[in-house]
């Protein structure tokens, strides 16, 4: 008993002097002296005012030799607002949202992108702006003398027959539909690339492949650094349709032999599910993609390292569930951009 | 390809197969794993809602096959596949094969201690810990049925562990004098691969070591560190988050007494390297800890914690569930096909939406669910104390556990003011069939409440905060043969009020602030019949009946029924 209370004396100095290091070695930390962590509540919720009105930094610009513009309005405390520019003409709008307590060349600019299909063309363009802190619009005008000019390697614009050089395949199925059409506004020019149909038995609706030889004697011509390049590509579903997908299979000639070969070659690829309803740019980074079965990501059989210049051929699949029906995507201005997305 | 897939997967089990065969003659080789199979029955019914399907079925069987071996004393190997058929697919085209887990351990000179593949880990509850998730803290029989199977499909454990991969080695040093032993635990894992391009190697690496002094005292020491290998890939950028924490365990036990004292106390660093963009997070926490048995069977436990707004500590702070992610089941509702919210349905039997990965910055969490300690015993900016009390009697027919929390924020957000919160947890659950022991089967009744409260007052209207949730939860089991029972279970949610949301960038720095309001109401009811083969061979019909309603959100309301025939086996 006497060693065992002895044991437990020890023990109790020893935690109190080692408790007395853990205290101590604490209380030489220091916490930040700030009142307070985050923006100030007063500056976000307090009372609000428009210090400086809402305006367009020119009246009239041209997107077309690479122009820009901004809009400017300054706000007594941060608010979310969003700018709605609308062409009169063609209905083309572009939305520009952020959370501010000024608009300026860094939050607001607009480069003659659009985000609801068609592209700008030359006219006068109604701008909006809706303050969420006080719910009041406020009203300025552009007038667009040029559209915006794309960059980037155009894949198709589908406002030509498809190229022979492409292969097409279309399964025997119900209202299949793999062609170019012109049924509803174009997000740039008059025509675009309708893939639909219903394939009761296999999840493929249709395809095509695009060999390189179909791009000219340069081929895709795509610089070697995968960070560099997007492919972008306009899709379209329709309101009541989800239920289709597309698989985008970029296949690579690694030894320069003209051709890809599946066994020892990479093959990257990417699928787009859950598309919005109507016309919307998808793009992704080539150094964003995978090789991938079945959807699911699994370890290339080629270099394995991404090589957008040794590109041999682009596909694209459509599929479905079978047994989810009709399915359909339409498709518009397939593009390689450098250095950033496709802005249109 | 399926095909080929399929093919591919027979023969690894033929091959397995006979590896098993091989193993069993040399009586060192066995198999082991797990099989189960679900079918579901979904009805949703949403007013007015013209456009989402109503009825949906899904299910899928599945067998987990492991092969152990042990080719000597000193040495044991487990490998498992998994294959899986989705009902409904045809020509292969349901059937995944996927290697679910590997990993090999053994003994060096019996000293030694290592594992390399798939390792389950944690160390301390602000250094590396894998939370529960919401509503975790009832555990009423029927709710466990789908949660089981989510856990281990997510390879969550009881003990709170994360799946990592890497290695792991424990030894232990013993001492003539002044200490009796040290103990030791290391592990490196690698939590995310270069992608060759922008994206670095990811380690993730640590250990911890206890210094036992006596039975009365032991110290401990824990340091962990997530880092970018910088030279892996073209970024020179390098996130570090370097955690360091001690521990004290104090014991003494006198007659029927036993008195406890646990500290655990830290620091943490955030930042990083060749990124103009990233400030430093550096931060410490407190977390003291007494407890008080009785008769081993009345306990109780005072605890005062001070988590410092800028603590950070990424195996520590992650959250299971994703409340980004969306349902699987009946993802969309109404004709205006909005997401559908996440429900306590969801949480229970949709693996989708959990995490299994460790991410570097704050997630988004559900106040509505829990506002308290979202990120666990690690949630940065909270202090305070916390009261618990627990009774069992010696018979086993009462068990109850009482817990009382009081605390506010270390320093506002976006004000001087502070945040205060209170919780209260109580649940009891009586074991009537101690009183009946000519019924010789399980009768068993709990009951559980969580009351929750978060305020803040503030002369900007906006800036103030009231936010209370509610949940009650009763339970019901009655062996009705000496194989079958019937276990039940009915939970009602509710939270009101007002919260602002705290915004995180991607370096974990507070930068925004969402308004939340909430008028959530749920109540599930689950009723199941359970047939026991034997211990590990289960056979549940399971009712499940969900209503959700909440006025401040889009989705319209909604109720879901679903019975599903669950069978689960573990050999």
């Amino acid at each position: 008993m006497t060693n065992s209370r002895s044991t437990y004396s020890r023990a109790s100095i020893r935690s109190l002097i080692l408790l007395g290091i853990f205290i101590l070695a604490f209380t030489q930390c220091t916490r930040t002296e700030d009142p307070f962590e985050g923006p100030s509540m007063a500056e976000i919720y307090g009372e609000f005012a428009i210090m400086e009105d809402f305006a367009a930094s020119t009246a009239s610009i041209d997107f077309s030799t690479g122009q820009e513009m901004y809009f400017t309005a300054r706000f007594s405390r941060m608010t979310s607002w969003k700018i709605e520019i609308t062409s009169s003409g063609s209905g083309s709008r572009k939305i520009i949202e952020g959370r501010s307590r000024v608009l300026d060349a860094s939050n607001a600019s607009w480069d003659g992108s659009t985000t609801v299909f068609p592209v700008f063309k030359p006219g006068q363009c109604t701008a909006v702006l809706t303050v969420e802190a006080d719910s009041s619009t406020h009203q300025a005008s552009v007038n667009v003398t040029g559209g915006l000019i794309p960059g980037g390697k155009v894949v198709s614009d589908f406002e030509t027959p498809i190229d022979p050089k492409w292969t097409l395949f279309v399964q025997t199925g119900a209202n299949m539909s793999f062609k170019p059409e012109s049924k509803i506004a174009a997000p740039v020019g008059a025509q675009y690339f309708d893939m639909g149909g219903a394939v009761a038995w296999d999840w493929l609706i249709g395809l095509f492949h695009v060999p390189q030889s179909a791009m000219g004697a340069d081929g895709f011509d795509l610089p070697e650094n995968a960070d560099q390049v997007y492919f972008n590509v306009v899709l379209y579903r329709p309101d009541t349709l989800r239920n289709g997908f597309l698989l985008f299979r970029f296949s690579e000639d690694e030894n320069g032999d003209g051709t890809f070969t599946e066994a020892s070659e990479d093959q990257y690829a990417v699928e787009v599910h859950d598309m919005d309803p109507g016309w919307n740019i998808v793009s992704f980074k080539y150094a964003d993609l995978q090789y991938l079965i079945n959807g699911s990501p699994a370890t290339p059989k080629g270099n394995g390292v991404k090589n957008p210049d040794k590109l041999n051929m682009l596909s694209c699949l459509l599929l479905a569930d079978p047994s989810s029906g009709y399915a359909q995507v339409l498709m518009d201005y397939m593009v390689f951009t450098i250095g950033e997305p496709l802005k249109l | 390809m399926r095909n080929r897939i399929v093919q591919i997967s027979l023969s690894a089990l033929l091959l397995l197969g006979s590896a098993a065969l091989e193993v069993v003659k040399a009586q060192k080789v066995w198999a082991s794993g797990a099989a189960r199979s679900i079918f579901q029955q979904n009805n949703l019914d949403v007013e007015n809602d013209t456009v989402s399907p109503r009825k949906l079925n899904s299910g899928h069987a599945l067998v987990d096959l492991a092969i152990n071996a042990r080719p000597n004393d000193q040495t044991f190997l487990h490998a498992m596949v998994r294959i899986r058929n989705d009902f409904g697919g045809f020509w292969g085209s349901g059937v995944t094969f996927d290697m679910r887990q590997l990993y090999l351990k053994g003994l060096i000179k019996n000293a030694v201690r290592y594992q390399l593949g798939d390792i389950d880990y944690k160390l301390s509850k602000y250094t590396f810990f894998n939370n529960q998730e919401e509503l975790s803290a009832q555990r009423a029989e029927a709710l466990e049925i789908y949660r089981e199977i989510t856990h281990y499909d997510l390879f969550y454990t009881a003990n709170n562990t994360w799946r990592q991969q890497g290695a792991a080695v424990d030894f232990s040093l013993l001492f003539p004098a002044a200490f009796e032993e040290l103990q030791m635990n290391l592990f490196a894992f690698r939590n995310r691969p270069t992608d060759f391009g922008q994206q670095n190697e990811r380690i993730y690496f640590g250990g911890n070591g206890t210094l036992i002094q006596s039975r009365s005292l032991q110290l401990g020491a824990n340091f962990v560190d997530m880092m970018d290998l910088t030279g892996t890939s073209r970024n020179p950028q390098s996130f570090h988050n370097p955690v360091l924490s001690g521990t004290t365990q104090i014991d003494h036990e006198w007659s029927d007494h036993s008195i406890q004292f646990n500290s655990e106390s830290g620091i943490s660093e955030m930042y990083t390297l060749n990124d103009p963009n990233s400030q430093t997070l550096r931060d410490y926490f407190i977390d003291a800890e007494l407890r008080y048995a009785w008769k081993k069977n009345s306990k109780f436990t005072v605890n005062y914690i001070n988590v410092g707004p800028d603590f950070r500590s990424v195996g520590a702070q992650n959250k299971r569930v994703n409340f980004e992610a969306q349902n699987l089941l009946y993802t969309r509702i109404g004709n205006e096909q909005q997401v559908r919210p996440l429900t306590q349905l969801d949480l229970m039997q949709d693996a989708s939406l959990y995490r299994m990965n460790l991410n570097t910055s704050l997630q988004v969490y559900a106040p509505q669910y829990d506002n308290i300690t979202p990120f666990g015993a690690a949630t940065p900016n909270r202090k305070g104390l916390t009261l618990n009390a627990a009774h069992e009697t010696t018979n086993k027919l009462l068990n109850a556990k009482a817990q009382y929390r009081m605390l506010s924020e270390v320093i506002g957000q976006g004000t001087e003011e502070l945040r205060s919160f209170t919780s209260l947890i109580l649940s009891v659950s009586f074991k009537l069939d101690t009183l009946l022991p000519a019924f010789n089967k399980p009768l068993e009744i709990s009951f559980g409440y969580t009351d929750q409260n978060t305020s803040r007052s503030n002369a900007i209207p906006e800036a103030t905060i009231d936010l209370g949730s509610s949940i009650l939860d009763l339970g019901l089991k009655i062996g009705l043969l000496e194989e079958m029972e019937l276990v039940a279970n009915f939970r009602s949610m509710n939270a009101s009020g007002n919260e602002i949301i705290s915004v995180w960038d991607n370096y974990s720095e507070l930068v925004d602030y969402q308004i939340f309001n909430t008028e959530m109401k749920q109540q599930l009811l689950i009723i199941a019949l359970r047939y026991h083969f034997d211990e590990r061979n289960t056979l549940n019909a399971v009712w499940q009946n969900l209503n959700y309603s909440d006025s401040t959100q889009q989705a319209p309301d909604f109720n879901i029924k679903q019975f599903g025939i669950v069978y689960s086996m573990f050999f």
